[in-house]
């Protein structure tokens, strides 16, 4: 039986299209430092440090070995793991594995992504298989139009849903220090003016590319409970994993990440999602990334997840919050990009979050990370240790 | 596959070819600004652990102290080790042409070695502890090539 | 060092150019040869789940079981109908060649008639043209202009049937 882990400490920086004042390792290091201040330790109180980033987009290699100095793993344990998309989602795994394992007992993993030192779209190119189909792939924004066209058929949903969508990261992104895209937008027809990338993808509907850093804390029960006033602690995860090539006719791949979501609803006694979880924050990089997964994630019946928007569900103040942070459309540094969804998880159960906290007692929360072939990963964080 | 006929390799021959562009920070902007305007080499001091670093970091990685007090070192120092180049591996990637030679150089008002092209040197008559200056280039860019490389003290 | 001093922040291009030789392997180099050479499409079968794998593999990924190795394949018709498609409109650095590549294009999804999905390009560049379930039908190129690649196929022709 593997130990008990808490959350201790978190800490970003804040999100923009690029930061020319800081290097790599600098840009790694606020995010340590916000992390252990929030913390009230000290660098030496850390055991081991795992890092990552999605590789690829800074043509930056062997990183681990460039941040030892700024991440603080300077003659500590550590390693870097990099899964693609879900780096972010992983790697808080992989310091919960270290804790839970009884072998650390203070871990801080620590991830980033620095998007504007190359050329994203290239970059996420080479992630295709040379031998076989990197020289007819196409980029992320074809997939995701894809996936607005299939659900307007399906649903019945139309553009205006997907504006909505637009505007509640909007609103919520505007309250959040830490975001990237604050654009006050005020009505669906300021999204839907918005210029058409594919059918009926806009612009608006997708993320940007966004360059930061997050890092998080992470402790042994024992450890926890001696250190923290507000530990906050991690009762499950998952990672769901398929193989690269799907061609299996499904025009929308879904099965990963409802394999995920009902994994950790059967471990965790979760009948019903939105009245056993008190706020959710996912990996959503376009609007309809968003109204399609609250489908496959259970929180409502296949079709309905427009519905839910359209009654204000899903807003920061309704019944069930949805990325309450402003979450991915608004931000997405990508190898950051599913840790800022446990460290915003995280401070809502603390009531830390400010401006963008919700109002209602967070007792449960939760994230996801999501990449390349639909992998997905999930955690479930609660306020209580039972 | 013992038993059956071998398959021919089939090899697929690619590139990765992507442009980048890395900032270097506010510190080692300042560093590269120094070098290219005032032909000037800069150290970052860390008061706590009393170390003067070249190339300027700003963390300590001993103390996890925030660095951001540069100071001039010297143009001039000591070979602390050094090695010579007998192969060409990628010309894109290689800085001379063979033979050439690397050395490790501390210099003088600096606790810490950096790596560098070392020029205008019998290469037979390498030895450590001898004593280098910079040699810069007219065109500087703000980058470490801005260095030429470093020749023999001219006494 | 006060921030504000220095707005000038420097930063270096950094080129990654490097050539590699990768392996195809038994199966996909099979497969990359029977394309040039004979300009036939081959897909294997599962033994165990029966969905054909394409390209072939060496492993069914769902039931980790052995899939069958050449001649034991089957030959696909190269025939098929549109599922779907997208219209590639922003221009995209081919991270081969660093060159942009032309647009706009339009590739497609084509569930081949022996039932199994593939992805490739499409002749018809008339998005009003294409029709879910359209049938469409392989194009090669020349076998002089073959190198074994998947782009020996040049793209699918809306044909009608």
């Amino acid at each position: 039986m593997a130990n008990r882990v808490a959350i201790i400490g978190v800490g970003q920086t804040f999100h923009t299209s690029k930061r020319p004042d800081v290097c790599i390792p600098e840009l790694c290091n606020e995010a340590v430092r916000a992390a252990l201040e929030d913390a009230e330790l000290t660098i030496k109180d850390i055991d081991a440090i795992v890092v990552g980033n999605m590789e690829l987009f800074e043509g930056r290699y062997h990183q681990d070995l460039w941040q030892v100095d700024y991440v603080g793993s300077y003659h500590k344990p550590g390693f870097r793991v990099t899964t693609g998309g879900t780096t972010g989602g992983t790697l808080p795994c992989t310091a919960f594995f270290c804790a839970a394992s009884g072998v650390f007992d203070v871990v801080m993993a620590v991830t980033f992504e620095k998007q504007g030192e190359g050329d994203s779209r290239a970059a996420l190119k080479t992630v295709a298989d040379p031998i076989w189909d990197r020289w007819i792939s196409t980029g992320a924004i074809g997939t995701f139009a894809r996936l607005g066209s299939w659900y307007m058929k399906e649903s019945g949903a139309t553009e205006e849903h997907a504006a909505l969508v637009r505007l509640k990261a909007d609103k919520n992104a505007c309250l959040n220090p830490y975001a990237h895209l604050k654009l006050n937008l005020k009505t669906v027809e300021d999204v839907l003016r918005s210029e058409m990338l594919v059918p009926p993808l806009r612009k608006l509907d997708m993320c940007p590319t966004s360059e930061g850093a997050c890092a998080i804390i992470v402790a042994s029960e024992q450890k926890a409970k001696k250190l923290s006033k507000k530990p906050v602690w991690v009762k499950d995860w998952v990672e769901v994993h398929n193989e690269a090539r799907y061609n299996r006719g499904d025009p929308v791949s879904l099965e990963n990440l409802e394999k995920a979501a009902l994994t950790i609803y059967r471990r965790n006694g979760i009948t019903n999602p939105r009245r056993d979880i008190s706020v959710a924050e996912i990996y959503e990089p376009a609007t309809w990334a968003e109204l399609v997964w609250y489908e496959a994630y259970h929180f409502c019946e296949k079709g309905e997840a427009f519905r839910l928007v359209e009654k204000g569900i899903t807003e920061r103040e309704g019944e069930f919050p949805v990325n309450p942070s402003g979450g991915v459309i608004a931000t997405n540094p990508i190898g950051a990009t599913g840790m800022i969804r446990v460290a915003e998880a995280a401070l809502q159960i603390r009531g830390d979050a400010g401006a963008h906290q919700v109002s209602r007692e967070v007792k449960r929360t939760f994230t996801t990370a999501w990449g390349g072939s639909s992998w997905t990963v999930a955690h479930l964080l609660s306020k209580s240790v039972d | 596959m013992s038993g059956k006929e071998a398959t021919a390799p089939y090899i697929v021959q690619g590139r990765l070819y992507v442009p980048y562009f890395n900032y270097y920070g506010a510190l080692a902007s300042e560093f590269y600004r120094q070098l290219r305007d005032s032909k000037k080499i800069m150290g970052v001091k860390c008061p706590s652990c009393d170390k003067v670093y070249m190339p300027p970091r700003s963390v300590c990685a001993v103390c996890f102290g925030n660095l951001n007090q540069l100071v001039e070192v010297s143009t001039q120092g000591a070979v602390l080790t050094y090695t010579v180049i007998h192969y060409t591996y990628s010309p894109s990637y290689q800085p001379a042409t063979i033979p050439y030679a690397y050395g490790i150089i501390q210099l003088d008002g600096a606790d810490t070695g950096f790596c560098h092209l070392l020029g205008e040197v019998d290469l037979d008559r390498l030895s450590i502890g001898m004593r280098v200056e910079a040699v810069f280039k007219d065109q500087r860019e703000g980058n470490i090539l801005d260095i030429k490389y470093f020749r023999p003290v001219q006494k | 060092m006060d921030k504000k001093a220095s707005p000038e922040y420097l930063g270096t291009p950094n080129l990654l150019n490097l050539p590699f030789n990768w392996s195809a392997g038994p199966y996909l180099g099979k497969w990359l040869t029977e394309l040039r050479d004979n300009g036939k499409l081959w897909a294997s079968r599962c033994p165990k789940c029966q969905r054909l794998l394409l390209p072939p593999r060496i492993i069914c990924g769902i039931c980790q079981v052995r899939a069958p190795e050449w001649p034991d394949w089957v030959q696909l018709s190269g025939k098929g109908k549109l599922i779907e498609w997208e219209k590639v409109v922003a221009p995209q650095m081919n991270p081969s060649t660093g060159k942009i590549e032309p647009e706009p294009y339009i590739h497609g999804n084509i569930l081949l008639d022996e039932g199994v999905t593939f992805q490739h390009y499409l002749e018809e560049q008339d998005e009003t043209k294409l029709k879910k379930g359209a049938r469409v039908k392989m194009v090669l190129k020349p076998r002089h202009q073959r190198e074994g690649l998947v782009t020996d196929i040049l793209y699918f022709r809306l044909v009608q049937e």
